[in-house]
């Protein structure tokens, strides 16, 4: 019953660390998402949930785009479409770009300093 | 956007009713953005996750982008504080301040400074202003007692010496000027953004 219980809350503390990781990341996967190709806000979630399991409240989306436009690092556009209802698309600035290529290589550098961490005999 | 289903078109109005009541703070323009993109993505929801009938598909759609008091009082707060970043307006700031306090412990007490900071700001634009009205009521003031006030003094003990005189008001107005703009860029260092994974 005790160990039942604690195997519990040790999963809980998973899981929450989880989601903080998750948080901490998404504006780094976005920007490389949208690095890749133009998107607009729905599709941007499907590749979210595609490529990384990501399953954000869609929502939620709207505001964190609406920071990393304030912050120039990304632009949008609307784009007339057949169906009589345009699509808002977001695209990558020159300063978004600068600014992924430090972010990929820090993940880079904390990356290798945690898998030597983990290489290291107990 | 126009439904087929007379229920659906009641549901995406009092959705719409909420949303305008959320974003009624924000500029027209942004009113428009936001409401446009919230179309755009009840549209593609709806298109791409078929529940049966139009009105399961758009409680489903509606369901999955949230509750717009939720995300929304998100993006207005993050709006309002933008606009008053850069229009430097005080009633803008006023508002963005009071949309921006209690989304957080942390970031209350941030914007709970910020606020002080203002009102510091708008002390020394009043006291700058009135100095010349009442010139033996305000101004800089220290004594051999350790006093040391900038302001409105009503008692003014023996030995106390007022340094800045009429140049009270211009060094004021520039102190004022200051303080509102650089905490006015400082907001900007302010992290805003929630997100629910």
């Amino acid at each position: 019953m005790y160990i039942a219980l604690l195997c519990t809350m040790n999963m809980i503390f998973v899981d929450k660390w989880k989601s903080q990781v998750k948080k901490g990341v998404l504006e780094y996967i976005i920007l490389i998402l949208l690095h890749e190709t133009e998107l607009y806000g729905y599709e941007l979630l499907d590749k979210l949930k595609e490529t990384t399991g990501y399953d954000v409240a869609e929502g939620t989306i709207y505001p964190l785009l609406n920071r990393l436009k304030d912050e120039q690092l990304i632009t949008s556009y609307w784009k007339e479409m057949d169906s009589g209802v345009p699509r808002k698309y977001y695209k990558m600035t020159e300063e978004g770009i600068a600014i992924l290529a430090h972010m990929q290589a820090y993940w880079l550098e904390l990356n290798n300093n945690i898998l030597s961490l983990n290489k290291k005999p107990q | 956007m126009k439904l087929h289903s007379e229920n659906a078109n009641k549901i995406l109005a009092l959705y719409y009713k909420r949303v305008y009541q959320i974003i009624k703070p924000l500029a027209e323009a942004d009113r428009q953005e936001i409401t446009m993109e919230l179309t755009s993505h009840i549209y593609e929801s709806m298109a791409r996750n078929p529940q049966g009938d139009e009105v399961t598909t758009l409680l489903y759609a509606l369901e999955k982008l949230g509750e717009p008091d939720t995300f929304l009082y998100d993006v207005v707060a993050e709006r309002k504080l933008h606009q008053a970043r850069k229009t430097f307006n005080p009633i803008h700031l006023a508002s963005a301040l009071a949309l921006n306090i209690g989304r957080g412990f942390a970031k209350s007490l941030l914007f709970f400074v910020v606020g002080v900071v203002y009102i510091v700001s708008f002390a020394c634009g009043g006291v700058a202003v009135l100095k010349p009205i009442f010139p033996n009521k305000i101004g800089l003031y220290t004594n051999s007692n350790g006093l040391f006030a900038a302001g409105w003094i009503t008692n003014i003990a023996p030995g106390t010496t007022e340094w800045l005189g009429l140049w009270f008001s211009p060094v004021f107005i520039i102190l004022a000027v200051l303080l509102y703009v650089i905490n006015t860029l400082l907001l900007k260092l302010i992290p805003t953004t929630k997100t629910t994974i």
